[in-house]
């Protein structure tokens, strides 16, 4: 195996979703820094913009913040955005001058993800369709990633007792 | 401490398979050192070096009062990174939700009817 895939047929982490709202709307929600920040991001924690660039080569630049931990910064690099069809987009962490920067919890994270979003419209709901893949990643990385797409095995690997901890930090998210 | 010198901390802690069952133990409630030593084949200074990488990253504390210093968990520096330790599909799964219910997609409740509003 060289690591390599056909990304286009075979990606490695899909989700779809199906919001009860006009594709405006949607639209609005991803494009629009004060909507982006009310529902993207890690559960219980609050994103606080430095930047948004909406266009391609443009920076969504974001610090995550939980109680009074340090924040964890991260990035989109926006590639490609066709407005209300499709949103291509390179996600990583960061530091607070939106250098790149490797994950905090290890160094087999790839770098980069890839996620390319795309939109479609039906009857007053949008179907949300998103695709990830890992962007200029070792063959490590790659199965890194793939752990981490396939829910829950990533816990296992830790012995099958990290889920509970990952159970545990999601409910304290969630009283945040 | 800095912010970052703090995260440093937090991960190097994380890093290590052993500290991260610690945590894993210590989500089902608080204890000693020795009953830390028990399901680990390890001897108890070895944990207690385990305990102090976790002491000094803020993710656990320990007791005052009794001997045996209880060791309890603290997890909240972990919130956020956490979500990405987790599962990448949960991070989205949990946003479209939050995304469904900015946008209002949830059918707003009917209001009781006021015509005829008489229940049998």
């Amino acid at each position: 195996m060289d690591g390599r895939y056909n990304k286009a047929t075979n990606s490695l982490f899909e989700i779809k979703r199906t919001i009860t709202a006009p594709l405006d709307q949607v639209w609005k929600a991803w494009s629009e820094r004060d909507q982006l920040t009310k529902w993207w991001g890690p559960k219980g924690c609050s994103l606080e913009v430095s930047l948004l660039e909406f266009r391609a080569g443009g920076f969504f630049h974001y610090a995550m913040r939980s109680g009074n931990a340090p924040a964890t910064w991260g990035r989109f690099n926006y590639r490609e955005i066709v407005p209300h069809e499709r949103i291509v987009w390179l996600n990583s962490f960061a530091n607070e001058k939106c250098g790149i920067a490797r994950a905090p919890f290890s160094d087999l994270c790839p770098l980069e993800i890839e996620n390319a979003v795309a939109f479609a419209e039906q009857e007053g709901t949008t179907r949300i369709t998103l695709h990830a893949d890992p962007f200029g990643a070792s063959v490590e990385e790659v199965k890194y990633f793939a752990e981490l797409c396939s829910s829950g095995s990533l816990e296992q690997g830790y012995g099958g007792t990290f889920d509970q901890l990952a159970a545990h930090l999601r409910r304290i998210a969630s009283r945040s | 401490m800095t912010s970052q010198a703090q995260l440093d901390h937090i991960f190097g802690a994380l890093a290590d398979a052993t500290r991260r069952s610690i945590l894993a133990r210590l989500v089902q409630g608080e204890a000693t050192v020795n009953e830390l030593v028990e399901p680990f084949d390890l001897k108890q200074p070895t944990i207690s070096k385990h305990l102090k990488v976790l002491e000094r990253a803020g993710l656990v504390s320990r007791g005052r009062a009794a001997q045996s210093r209880p060791v309890r968990l603290n997890a909240e520096p972990l919130a956020c990174a956490a979500q990405w330790i987790g599962s990448y599909r949960r991070l989205w799964e949990d946003s479209f939700d939050r995304l469904e219910a900015l946008l209002g997609s949830k059918q707003p409740t009917p209001k009781k009817g006021k015509q005829n509003g008489r229940k049998v």
